[in-house]
Formats: structure tokens, sequence, C-alpha cells
């Protein structure tokens, strides 16, 4: 049983029923809102319905009582279904839908503009940096690039700015660069090698044959690129700057963009003027076709060879680059796995448990970060898809990596710190007065090489650091020297020195030293490295030897390197840590030559007597 | 592509032309029309032919009339004005020259 309602459709009086009137009512509000926005909707409304009712009273009249939804149903099919009036109308006047959809978003985008600098989602190459800058001071986004292109040749300062602005700057869909009168394009259609001189020639009305031979005397006068194509110093500036742009300045491949770059405003005539000319086989009718005239052949030979030039270049700079990214992916990979090797050294660095975790996390985040960055812009200049990545990742990542580096500084601020303070230990190292007053002092052997070993890297011989396994380190921060005694007898004392954040602290790890010193009869070997006590982390432990012997007394060092005479000193500023030899060396000695020492004049005085040197003459006893 | 879609696009060229040309032989309302383009071949859709007879009303390229009906309100009577006439004549040239292009090209 169902309820029946009477309407009034049309100045006709129509009896049906309530769920077919809903069906009804749901479409005459389609239509309505359909053709709301034409001109003389309403008028299409009306005749519409009026259509309808007629329809409805040829049913009553036929014999039933009431319109059903069967009724609606089939006169709705007979009208038109909503799907098939948009699909009829939608091929029919493409010209008055397209024009409606977008304005909607055109003035959204007029509204929300606003002052707001953000990347652009749409606008963008690799971050949409440049595209948002573009939309913001209302530029061409090619003109953007350019510039930071070559900003970026100075130091790479543009890169860091880039940098910078990706994580800074909040993306926005809603950039989209309109309303330019003239957009610096490549040109497709008239190209030589990649077009850029023609769309440089169309931006500037010049005629683009002028352009690339200019480019050509240029760049051939500039005739370092005969020897050196490859370094950066050797390519001339207009030729880089013709691959910046190629690489920076998009191709206008829609006919709307091809206006652009003519500098026609662009609006619905002029698009379908241009259209229709495009789709003619003789083409845009400014330009001056290159087949014509007498300059026709030469041209094209100069064309050919300019092309060839340029390609060559450009395969040496792609070598060159492909090379370095290579080398670069390389080295951070191979840092990478040694770090997982040095790791268990950590102990070297620190003591503390937390600050090493810091540290290695932060050492792995710097590497693989931009690792992963380089490959993904490998692979996308290769494959040559925009990847879209997922912008929380970039974000994230881009956070971590700042983070790693300011944790790294901090960490380094703190480990500054601990080379605050020095303490020296003073130890009286027992030894046998030498029979005959002569002594001869030796350096042990420096043992065995250790698990990794590090070297001053312009000392050869001359292990820095060794580490044994990862309890022990050995440290060649061995230093001596020869004083006069006070006394009459000779004295070895050990002076160990360390660094720590407090005095207290550095005379601790200071006492903690140990060493080993032998003597065979007149000789006196010392060590020839220090181990670091287990566990104990680097903090600038050092044994100075001082060797006392009374005036009158002869030695002789063998095998001891001038090195053990200078002085460590690690000076921490306010900004720097520096590791300095100083003026206060200890007074060097010829090796394996016996000298004597004479009575003490001045602990200072470097020249002192002569007599020392003049004794090239061994004197044997 | 889609064949429905070019074929949608072929009907939709001549539409106009056709609509003109009942609406060019004597008076009618828009459900005759229906009615005799039904009888020739060619189907339209009322939610088309609607729309596009207000649009060309609104063009000046037609006029109506309203005509008292014997069964129920009054209908509206479609004719073409002079602009409309003249409008017709260009594209019953287009047509020929159209269709003697097509004809020639598909034999």
């Amino acid at each position: 049983m169902n309820k029946i309602i009477n309407i009034n459709l049309a100045g006709r009086l129509i009896p049906i029923e309530e769920g077919a009137f809903a069906t009804l009512h749901q479409y005459v509000n389609w239509l309505k809102q359909y053709f709301g926005r034409e001109k003389g909707g309403d008028e299409i409304v009306r005749d519409m319905e009026d259509r309808i009712g007629e329809l409805f009273q040829d049913r009553l009249k036929g014999g039933t009582a009431c319109i059903t939804e069967a009724d609606v149903q089939s006169v709705i099919n007979i009208m038109g279904s909503p799907e098939q009036i948009v699909h009829e109308a939608s091929s029919e006047d493409n010209a008055e839908e397209a024009g409606a959809a977008p304005e909607p978003e055109a003035r959204r985008y007029f509204e929300d503009n606003g002052k707001r600098l953000t990347r652009s989602n749409k606008e963008k190459v690799i971050g949409g940096v440049c595209g948002g800058i573009a939309a913001y001071f209302h530029i061409d986004p090619a003109i953007v690039r350019v510039i930071f292109a070559l900003v970026s040749l100075t130091y790479g300062i543009g890169v860091v700015i880039y940098g910078l602005l990706w994580v800074v700057l909040p993306a926005s869909g809603q950039t989209h660069i309109t309303g330019l009168r003239r957009r610096l394009f490549r040109n497709p259609e008239r190209k030589v090698v990649g077009g850029v001189c023609s769309g440089l020639a169309e931006y500037f009305h010049v005629d683009p044959v002028i352009l690339l031979l200019g480019t050509i005397f240029f760049g051939a006068v500039n005739s370092d690129i005969f020897i050196l194509p490859a370094f950066a110093g050797g390519i001339p500036t207009l030729l880089l700057l013709y691959i910046i742009l190629w690489a920076s300045v998009p191709e206008a491949k829609t006919v709307a963009e091809k206006l652009e770059m003519r500098g026609t405003h662009v609006d619905v005539q002029s698009l379908s003027q241009a259209i229709k000319t495009d789709e003619s086989p003789t083409g845009t009718g400014e330009k001056i076709p290159p087949s014509t005239g007498r300059e026709g052949n030469s041209f094209r030979f100069l064309a050919l060879l300019m092309k060839i030039f340029v390609y060559i270049i450009l395969g040496f700079c792609l070598l060159i680059l492909a090379s370095v990214l290579v080398g670069l992916i390389t080295a951070l990979f191979g840092i990478a796995l040694s770090s997982v090797y040095v790791f268990p050294f950590k102990s070297l660095i620190t003591d503390s448990e937390t600050i090493q975790w810091v540290l290695w996390i932060s050492l792995l985040v710097l590497l693989i970060v931009p690792f992963y960055a380089i490959i993904r812009l490998v692979v996308r200049l290769i494959s040559g898809r925009k990847y879209a990545g997922n912008r929380w990742i970039h974000l994230t990542l881009g956070v971590l990596f700042f983070a790693a580096i300011l944790s790294i500084i901090s960490i380094a601020g703190l480990l500054a710190n601990d080379f605050r303070n020095s303490y020296t230990a003073d130890e009286a190292v027992a030894i046998q007065q030498p029979a005959r007053d002569t002594v001869i002092i030796r350096q042990a052997a420096p043992g065995k090489k250790g698990l990794i070993s590090l070297r001053r890297w312009y000392d050869d011989d001359d292990l820095w650091m060794k580490m044994q396994n990862d309890t022990t380190v050995s440290i060649n921060n061995i230093r001596f020297e020869i004083v006069p005694s006070p006394d009459s007898l000779f004295h070895l004392i050990a002076h160990k020195s360390a660094y720590g954040r407090t005095v207290e602290r550095a005379r601790a790890e200071a006492e903690m030293l140990d060493f080993a010193v032998m003597q065979e009869g007149n000789t006196i070997v010392l060590p020839a490295d220090m181990s670091l006590p287990s566990r104990r982390p680097f903090r600038g432990q050092g044994i100075r030897f001082e060797l006392q012997v009374p005036a009158g007394g002869v030695f002789k060092t063998e095998g001891i390197d001038d090195d053990v005479y200078e002085r460590m000193h690690i000076h921490v500023g306010v900004n720097r840590i520096s590791y300095t030899i100083n003026e206060d060396d200890a007074r060097e000695w010829k090796d394996g030559v016996y000298h004597t020492m004479e009575e003490p004049v001045s602990y200072h005085s470097r020249k002192g007597s002569e007599r020392k040197d003049a004794a090239d003459q061994s004197v044997s006893y | 592509m889609n064949t429905e879609n070019t074929q949608s696009q072929m009907r939709k060229g001549i539409l106009e032309f056709c609509i003109l040309s009942v609406i060019r032989n004597e008076e009618v309302y828009p459900s005759e029309i229906i009615d005799k383009m039904k009888a020739a071949g060619l189907s339209i859709l009322e939610g088309t032919l609607y729309p596009l007879l207000t649009r060309l009303k609104n063009a000046e390229l037609l006029k109506y009339r309203w005509e008292e009906s014997p069964s129920g309100p009054p209908r509206k009577y479609f004719s073409l004005t002079e602009k409309g006439a003249d409008f017709y004549k260009e594209l019953q040239k287009t047509w020929q020259q159209l269709s003697e292009a097509v004809n020639q090209l598909t034999q």
C-alpha cells in the first residue's frame, strides 16, 4: 500500500506515488543544479519539466491511476539520465565546460595566495623550492633555477641554501604559475642541440641564428676547451651557462607554453588560433625556417658541428660527474662499513655509554642520509621519472640529518671540554748508576702491529696509535729529554701527563699510566709506546722521560727519533682545539753520537756548547 | 581511443544542423522535433535537445511562440529567425563540402 500525493508539474495535476515522487524530485533538482550555471538555465529546466508533465499525462490518459516509480524511471530515460546528459553535453560543449571547471580553482588561488612563501608541489624538479620562490615573487621559475645553479657554482652555496629552504619551507599544492606574461622555455621546434638558443631568442625576440653563432664563436674563442674540456676551469662560461640552462629551463611542450614562450597573452582566442596554425604543415609563421636562404646549407653544417661539439663536452661532463658520484658513494659506503668495525673501539673516545651511542648513531645518520639522497637523485636522473617521494620521509630525513650534525658538534664540544686541564705526575724510575758514567739510551722496538693502526700522515714508520684489541690501545706518545742533573748522579724521571675536564680527573688519568723501562748494563731501554689503561678513553696521555745526566757524564742515544724531543700540547681554546709543537721542545741531541753533558748553563739554550756537535768524532771508551 | 567517444563526437557535430533543418521546414515544438529526428534515424535525448534549443534561442537564431494545445498547458513552437536562416545557409554549405569530401575519401 503506497501513499499518493498530487503534484503540480508545469500546470498539470499529476497524482504520483510518494516513493516515485522522491525519485522525480531528485532528478529535477539535479537538472536545476546542472543547468543552473548556464545562461537561460531556468528556462531549460522549465521546458523539461513541462515535457515530463506531458509524458506523465500521456500515461495517465492511457489508463494508469497514478505515476509509479517505473513510470518515473522510464521518463527519466526518455529525457536523459544525468550520466547521459553529461556525456552528451561534455563532448559537445567542451570549451564551456572546461571554462567552468578551472575557475573555482583559480578563484581559490587568488584568495589563498596570500603572502606565504611556500614550496610548490606542482612546479618542482627536485624539491619545488625554486617553484615556490618563483610563485611568490611572480617570476619565471626557470629563471630562479638558473640563478640557483649559478650560485651553486660558487662553493656550492646554492646547494646549502636550497637544502635549508627545502626543510624550512612548507609545501603547498596551490602555488601555480599563472598570469606570467612571458616565460623562458626551451624551444623544441627549432633546436640544434637542446633548443636553449631558440628559447632564449624567442624570449628576447632576437633571431636565434645570431644567438647560435654567438655561442659557437665565444665558445671557441675561449679555447681552453680544446685542451682541458673536463675541468671546470676549462669549460668556457658560455657553454657552462648553456648546459645549466638546458637542465633548468623546461621545454615548451603544450601549445599554451609555446605561446607563453613567445610572450603572447594566453586566452581562448590566441589558444585556438595557435592550435590551428600549429596543425597546419607550414608551422608557425613567425619564425624564419632554417632551410630557406643562402645561409641554409652552411648554417646546417655549422649547426651540426656545434651539435657534435656540445655533445662531446656533455659526454665528458657526464663522465666526470658519474665518476665523482661513484667515488662519493663508495667512500660513504666504505666509511659506513668501517665505522661498524671501528666502533668496538668506542671506548677510546669516551667512557660514557650514552655519548658513545649517540655518536655512533649520529655518524651513521650522517653517512646514510646523503647516501640515500644521492642514490635517489641518480635514479631519478637516469629513469627520467619524477619520483614522487613521500614528503614526510624527506622531512624526517632532513631533520635527522641536521640533528646528527648538531649532536656531533655538541659531542665534539663535550670532548673538547675533557681536554681543558692537564696534569703531570712525576715518577722517579729507579735506575742503576751506569758504569763509567756512560749511558746509552735506546727505544724498544715498536712491537707488533695492532689490529688497526693509525699513523701520522707524514710519518711513515712511526705508528702513532695501535689498537690491539678492543681493550688495549697503544699510543706512541713517549717523549724524551736529556737535561743536566742537579746532582752528580744519573736520574730518570717519568712525567706522566694526561688531560681531563678537571684537574682531579686529569691527575687520575695520569697516575693510571703504566710503563716499563729496562736496563741492561749501561743501556737503558725506554718503551716505544705506552698502553692506555684498559678501557680508558684517549685523553692526551703521554709520558715524558727525563734523563738527568750529571756534568761530565757521557751519553748516547741509539736509534731514537727526533720526534721524541717534541712536546705535544693540546690546547683547548674557546673555539678551537689545537695540537701545537711548542717552542719549548726539548733540546735535540744528535743520534748515534756520544755527547758529554756540560755544566748547566741554562735549560732553554738550544745552542749551548757546540762541542757536542763537534764531537762527530765518536769518542769511544 | 574510445569508439563511443568518436561516434558521439561525429554526432555532436551535425546535431545543431539537423535540428535547425527540422525547424526550418515548419514550426515545431520540442517533442515533435525528437519524433521527426527519430523517424529519420537520429535519436537525441530530450535532456540534450532542450538546452540546445535554449542556447540557440539565446543566440537569437531561433524564436518561439506559445500556442494553446488541445491537451493541457500551452506549448512552445520554434521557428528560425533571420539570423538563424543565414546561419543555417552557412551550415548547409559546410555540410555539402564536408559530405562530398567524406564520400570521396571513404570510397
